[in-house]
């Protein structure tokens, strides 16, 4: 069985590489520039994404913008990673956006345990 | 017959009728006559005069005068007398004109008839007597009508005039009430009272009750007005039926002037007194003690004493002070002393109705010769409004400035959060990554490692506190129930209270309303006071939970300090629901109470708490409008009450009502 390929979209290259380095189960590819995102995913069509909301040039939400445009790609769940959200605004903008919001830091775990919810493996 | 004998004096000079007169008299009436005579006019004028005469019985052929000379002479001494005419021929133009000069029958004395004689005297008699006493009636009762200042008057149903009394004539400009006469109220008064007075009229006639004593105001055809208290009836003919109305009307013109005039003044004094808010007074000095006090008349508003209260009791300017104000008033009171200079000073006073006003009272002491203080000229100012004023200014700036604050901690702890955490982020995985090495399998690296993990973990909190603590994020307000939320917040730490041994008592009122909340946000509270009393009871407790109604009383949200605006939206009479948490610990300092909603106060070990907690308790208070206090219970530990907003006004339920069907359940 092939690895779930996970698309991971920050600008600290360093959270990248050790995730993808502590999660050696999935096929992460790593985005630290998030202009080249859409570019990357139409290209490596994962199968979830995950995405920090504030990243220079340009934010998650114009990122998960246009991802959503793209037609191999707008089914694919995202998840946003955020280190300025309150626990009430997570909780909200889950239920109102039906995108999922996790406070930074996550732990390893979190990860592991969010890619399994949406993937069902 | 029965009763006194009739009185009959007989004017004849012929003995022979005389004779027969009495004959027939007695004949018919037996001793209930008494027959005296005369036989000349002068004798009949003195026996007339004397008295004692029922009836005259008059010949009108004396020696001292003939024919109706007799009656003429006669007539004036008998003018209560009835006197009847013998008339020896049969003629009846001597009749008539004996009648017009006076007398009240006549008869024939070529006829003699005892019995006709006899009944005509009782008539002539009964006659005399009725239109007598009809006569006296008249003059009293035309005495009253001349002479009574009220307003008399009698109409026809039309609403004529048929008769008025001189007072009434005198209101409509007469002198003769016979002016008056056949004119009505629309002759004399304005269109619109004319038609109010006939309406009433009207309903008089049509239902025959009086109208009793009602008070108007009488508007004349020239505009001049006049009250008067008026009465009117029914007038009715012999058979009952209603012919018409007639009334009194009592001019109250000057009462009502009066009144009116009383009520003005009165107005006017509430007015003024109501606008009074200063006054002067002189504190009068003797060796350095007070010896008299002088108020102008405005301390009456001001205060509520007037002058002389002042003046009897030369330290009750002193006692008025509001107790926490007095020793300020009096340390600015001996400044001045000292240094001679002048003082104002704002405080507050108890008026004599208990209400605290806020006065400013500028002094200035006044010294003799020898430089010694004689006396203190002052001018105390009521600025109770304008400190109120004041104060919701103030409150409103603070409000603004706390938003402000809020707004600047709210993007610095944003900023904060993003450079902080990231950084963390990376450690955190990074020591996941290390775990997972062979490195990491020896003991002491693993405990290093955890050490770490957990150092991160902290660190986070407290920024993630930060963050929930500045985001003014608006609040999803919904009617939710207080006690079903405090049933959830107690499950969510249920693990705590366990672990703590603590006992948890509710006493929840079943018929609490439900609050107007956002339920997250009010779960974050209650979580953080039940967290808190957990923590202040480490060797176990009793946490207890009270909910009920409350009617906001004057005193509870009385002095508000300037900046808080906790409970600004309740009122006195409202109905409030209150949460009481209480814990069983050994209390809190006094200097810990005075700052415990400091955003990163604390008394909990580093790591156990940001501090942030009950700031961000508080403000989700504030948000919410309501109140929160904590304040060490008589009975031991520390109490947190919060006030709360129903989501509609609560129901008339006294509190006693709900506190009576508490539920007293123990768990």
């Amino acid at each position: 069985m092939s690895k779930k390929k996970i698309l991971l979209v920050d600008d600290e290259s360093g959270f990248t590489r050790l995730l993808r380095l502590t999660l050696p189960a999935y096929d992460i590819r790593e985005v630290n520039d998030p202009l080249k995102a859409v570019e990357v995913a139409r290209e490596f069509q994962p199968d979830m994404i995950f995405l920090d909301v504030i990243m220079p040039e340009a934010d998650g939400g114009t990122v998960a913008a246009q991802i959503k445009q793209e037609p191999t790609l707008k089914n694919v769940p995202i998840v946003f990673l955020t280190a300025i959200v309150s626990k009430d605004e997570a909780q909200t903008r889950r239920e109102i956006g039906g995108c999922e919001f996790l406070a930074k830091p996550v732990s390893r775990d979190q990860v592991d345990e969010c890619i399994r919810r949406h993937l069902g493996s | 017959m029965s009763g006194n004998p009739i009185n009959i004096l007989l004017v004849e000079d012929n003995p022979g009728d005389v004779a027969l007169l009495k004959v027939l008299l007695s004949d018919e009436c037996g001793d209930h006559v008494s027959i005296d005579t005369a036989s000349r006019v002068s004798e009949a004028i003195t026996k007339l005069d004397a008295g004692g005469v029922d009836v005259v019985l008059l010949d009108l052929t004396l020696p001292d005068a003939q024919g109706l000379e007799a009656l003429v002479h006669l007539a004036p001494h008998a003018h209560r007398v009835p006197v009847i005419v013998q008339t020896g021929l049969d003629d009846d133009d001597l009749a008539v004109k004996a009648m017009q000069l006076g007398a009240q029958d006549y008869i024939n004395k070529g006829k003699p008839d005892g019995r006709l004689l006899v009944r005509r005297i009782r008539q002539a008699i009964e006659r005399t007597r009725t239109a007598r006493e009809l006569a006296e009636q008249r003059r009293r009762m035309n005495a009253l009508l001349e002479n009574i200042p009220d307003r008399v008057y009698f109409k026809t149903r039309e609403g004529a005039f048929i008769q008025v009394n001189p007072a009434l004539a005198r209101l409509y400009g007469f002198e003769d009430p016979a002016q008056v006469i056949g004119k009505t109220d629309a002759d004399f008064f304005s269109p619109e009272h004319a038609r109010q007075a006939r309406a009433d009229e009207e309903k008089v006639l049509a239902t025959g009750t009086p109208i009793v004593g009602k008070m108007e105001k009488e508007t004349f055809a020239d505009g001049r007005t006049t009250w008067a208290l008026t009465t009117k009836m029914a007038l009715k003919d012999e058979a009952g039926v209603v012919v018409g109305t007639f009334g009194v009307s009592r001019d109250i013109t000057d009462l009502k002037t009066t009144e009116i005039a009383l009520r003005r003044s009165e107005e006017r004094y509430v007015r003024l007194l109501d606008s009074v808010k200063d006054y002067v007074y002189t504190v009068a000095m003797e060796h350095g003690q007070v010896v008299s006090t002088e108020h102008g008349p405005g301390c009456l508003a001001v205060t509520g004493y007037a002058p002389e209260e002042f003046k009897w009791d030369p330290y009750l300017w002193h006692r008025i002070i509001f107790p926490e104000d007095r020793d300020a008033v009096v340390q600015s009171l001996a400044q001045s002393a000292k240094s001679g200079a002048a003082f104002e000073v704002e405080h507050r006073l108890v008026r004599k109705d208990g209400a605290i006003r806020w006065v400013r009272n500028k002094q200035v002491p006044r010294r003799d010769a020898e430089d010694r203080i004689v006396s203190y000229d002052g001018l105390m100012s009521d600025i109770t409004e304008k400190m109120r004023a004041d104060e919701e200014l103030k409150a409103a700036h603070a409000h603004l400035m706390q938003l402000e604050k809020l707004h600047s901690i709210g993007q610095l702890a944003a900023g904060v959060a993003h450079e902080v955490k990231n950084p963390l982020q990376i450690i955190l995985i990074g020591l996941q990554y290390l775990a997972d090495s062979p490195a990491a399998q020896e003991e002491q690296s693993q405990s290093v490692l955890t050490e770490m993990n957990d150092a991160v973990r902290r660190a986070s909190c407290v920024v993630q506190d930060l963050l929930d603590f500045s985001s003014p994020r608006e609040l999803g307000m919904q009617p939710r129930s207080i006690n079903a939320l405090i049933e959830k917040s107690l499950r969510f730490v249920r693990h705590d209270l366990q672990t703590a041994k603590i006992e948890v008592v509710k006493n929840l009122a079943p018929t609490l309303p439900d609050a107007l909340m956002d339920p997250n946000k009010m779960e974050q509270v209650f979580v953080n006071l039940i967290t808190n009393a957990c923590h202040a009871m480490p060797k176990g407790g009793t946490l207890t939970v009270n909910t009920r109604v409350k009617g906001i009383s004057q005193t509870d949200f009385a002095p508000h300090k300037p900046g808080d605006r906790s409970g600004i939206g309740f009122r006195p009479g409202e109905n409030v629901i209150i949460v009481e948490i209480r814990d069983t610990g050994i209390g809190l300092a006094p200097t810990t109470l005075a700052r415990i909603f400091e955003p990163f106060f604390t008394t909990k070990s580093t790591g156990k708490g940001t501090g942030l907690g009950l700031s961000v308790t508080r403000k989700i208070m504030d948000l919410h409008r309501g109140k929160i206090s904590i304040e060490n219970h008589p009975g031991g530990g520390v109490m947190a009450t919060l006030t709360l907003k129903p989501a509609k006004p609560a129901d008339g339920k006294t509190k006693e009502d709900h506190e009576q069907k508490k539920d007293t359940s123990r768990r």
